[in-house]
């Protein structure tokens, strides 16, 4: 069998903070093969930005594995590091925050050209060009600055600066999230087009599960920095069988007038993650929650076939 | 005798500025909203939706904005010409509005009560003591203990300060509530939280509401009627199983169109083409036309009136019987 593009392995983030540790990232595991999308979904504060900047390294892992190509990446050299990030990269969510407001259109995307060195000289600004156009950024705009483009435009930006350097992987935060609808269609086209076209595989962190559900092969939904349910991404919307995916999915407001569907409104918000309590995080919100839930911290089981659920209660 | 409790006709609103010079932000817009109806206002950012709404309040900032043409009808009382005195008991009062970002729309050095009990104050003319009882209903009512009274803003979390907005908003049991994206800046299931307890108050309290959002899902949970914007302009209004089932203007159609499906299967997207157009220089005719597919030479001859689609169904749309709604 062959070996995934990437794999993760109980990976943890803690940070500390005034009075313990927040568990930002607790024990989640997962692989990616080439060609494939991976859905990281949850709400804001469940550690999925937390999750994508670690596995890129932005941020060190407190403990666990990343193995990139049979190769454990946790704790390289800046050598190694600078290899590697030529081979991951990240989409960030704010296309008005993440460019530099200084720089015009060919400096941005040529950058990392220039830091790798393997495209020579002569040819990187060739290379600019040809990614303007698979990214459908007409060549007119190479000497803009951010500042006179919309949000779509600079969005496809920070996806040729990413694509540059031809990654293996990238990392795409809420890429779509700052959107109008009609460009985030736009968006998520081209990114379907790229990774059709290149067999690069994402990772796809959103909160938005009508997005996660169009662009993902597999998906996780995280809670309080755990994964709390993993299946592909079909049977997600089909068979939820986690209590806090069933409420997730029952919250969606769905575009059709008078469409019926359970919803089960969660009582509460969200626990604090720092120094968090034994027993299910989910618990002190879930309706299905027995005695049992407060104590002992579920296990991950394979409930049904590749459907991965962290509650003791799940049943097909 | 009119069942309206707001009819807004004709409104024309620009922002004039030096630098950027006349910015068309909205532009003759009409609608009405019945007594207890929720109506819609939907549309993308720049659309000009929360122009009308500031409008509706006279809480523009003028200059840059000025109110060109209009009518701002609440009963029979034009608020475009009321007097300043009278506009602020009415604010607040019968009509008041629920901003976006919750957290920035309170103050961080007031306690909620306080707040709260400011506004009670102000418009029912009680003594310190009953304000503070009524600030202490009003927060149980949206589902906060009356225990937190005295805490500050930042100790509660964004759903908590949006339900605190609402029970400001609601305090002196306004007849019409604007809500601007009131959602917006929640998670999903804290959305439905929020959602859910705005319309049983609106149903308990008999209150309309004009509801503004970008989140078509939201639309069909909570709205009686809607309205599409573009470029400042209803493109599309009526009852919202109408709107949403015939999607009869080719934006409504588009904008459905570049909606991932939750409920289907994957099918690629078809998004619309290009871009907004820049509100200093609105194309000529129909502003949509140059991203539409069905238009040619007649759409941009001249300004398009909206047409009766069907009983209140109306369109702005020389071609909308060609729409197939796909």
């Amino acid at each position: 069998m062959k070996a995934p593009l990437l794999q993760v392995e109980n990976l943890k983030k803690y940070f500390e903070v005034p009075g313990g540790y927040l568990h930002a990232v607790d024990d989640v595991s997962f692989s990616i093969d080439s060609g494939e999308t991976l859905g990281v979904v949850g709400e804001s504060g469940c550690g999925k930005s937390t999750l994508g900047r670690v596995v890129l390294h932005l941020l060190d892992s407190t403990d666990g594995k990343i193995i990139f190509e049979g190769e454990d990446v946790t704790r390289v050299n800046a050598e190694k590091l600078k290899e590697l990030r030529s081979r991951m990269q990240i989409i960030f969510q704010d296309p008005f925050s993440s460019l530099n407001p200084r720089m015009t259109v060919y400096q941005m995307i040529s950058e990392a050209l220039l830091i790798s060195g393997k495209v020579p000289r002569g040819e990187i600004k060739n290379r600019v060009l040809d990614l303007m156009d698979i990214v459908g950024l007409a060549r007119r705009f190479v000497n803009t600055y951010p500042h006179e483009l919309d949000g779509g435009r600079r969005q496809r930006i920070g996806i040729a600066r990413a694509l540059s350097i031809r990654p293996d992987f990238i990392v795409c935060d809420e890429p779509v999230s700052a959107l109008d609808v009609s460009i985030q269609a736009q968006i998520l086209n081209l990114l379907i087009d790229i990774q059709t076209d290149t067999g690069i595989a994402y990772i796809f962190i959103t909160h938005d599960l009508s997005v996660v559900k169009h662009i993902s092969n597999n998906i996780i939904v995280m809670y309080l920095g755990q994964v709390v349910e993993q299946v592909a991404s079909e049977e997600l919307f089909t068979n939820p069988i986690h209590p806090y995916t069933k409420a997730l999915l029952g919250a969606v407001p769905i575009p059709v007038v008078n469409y019926n569907k359970e919803r089960i409104l969660l009582k509460g918000e969200l626990s604090s993650p720092v120094n968090p309590k034994p027993g299910c995080r989910f618990a002190p919100r879930c309706d299905e929650a027995q005695e049992k839930c407060f104590s002992d911290e579920p296990e991950f089981r394979e409930i049904l076939p590749g459907h991965i659920v962290k509650c003791h209660f799940a049943k097909p | 005798m009119s069942n309206n409790i707001l009819s807004v006709k004709n409104l024309t609103v620009k922002y004039i500025s030096r630098e950027i010079g006349v910015c068309h932000a909205v532009n003759d817009v009409s609608f009405d909203v019945q007594k207890g109806e929720t109506l819609g206002l939907v549309g993308e950012t720049g659309a000009g939706k929360t122009t009308i709404a500031l409008g509706i309040m006279r809480i523009l900032q003028m200059p840059p904005a000025r109110v060109v043409s209009g009518e701002i009808l609440l009963d029979d009382e034009d608020l475009l010409h009321v007097p300043d005195a009278r506009m602020r008991s009415i604010r607040g009062g019968r009509v008041s509005m629920i901003f976006q970002d919750p957290m920035t729309a309170l103050n961080p050095i007031d306690r909620i009560g306080g707040q709260i009990s400011e506004m009670v104050r102000l418009h029912l003319n009680l003594d310190k003591a009953q304000s503070v009882a009524k600030a202490m209903e009003m927060l149980e009512m949206v589902g906060i203990p009356g225990a937190r009274f005295d805490d500050y803003p930042h100790q509660f979390s964004g759903g908590m300060k949006q339900r605190v907005i609402i029970a400001i908003a609601l305090a002196c049991k306004p007849e019409l509530l604007l809500a601007d994206e009131p959602t917006t800046a929640l998670d999903v299931t804290i959305q439905a939280q929020v959602l859910n307890m705005m319309n049983e108050l609106k149903t308990d309290l008999g209150t309309s509401m004009v509801l503004i959002t970008h989140d078509l899902g939201v639309v069909a949970e909570t709205c009686d009627r809607v309205a599409v914007i573009y470029a400042g302009e209803i493109v599309e209004i009526g009852a919202a199983d109408a709107v949403f089932e015939k999607r009869s203007h080719p934006y409504t159609t588009g904008l459905f169109n570049s909606l991932p499906d939750i409920t289907g299967g994957r099918k690629r997207l078809i998004p619309i083409a290009g871009l907004m157009p820049d509100p200093t220089a609105l194309p000529e005719g129909c502003k949509f036309s140059p991203r539409c597919h069905l238009a040619d030479e007649s759409c941009t001859q001249g300004p398009v009136a909206l047409g009766l689609e069907s009983g209140t169904h109306f369109v702005r749309c020389l071609k909308a019987s060609k729409n197939q709604g796909v």
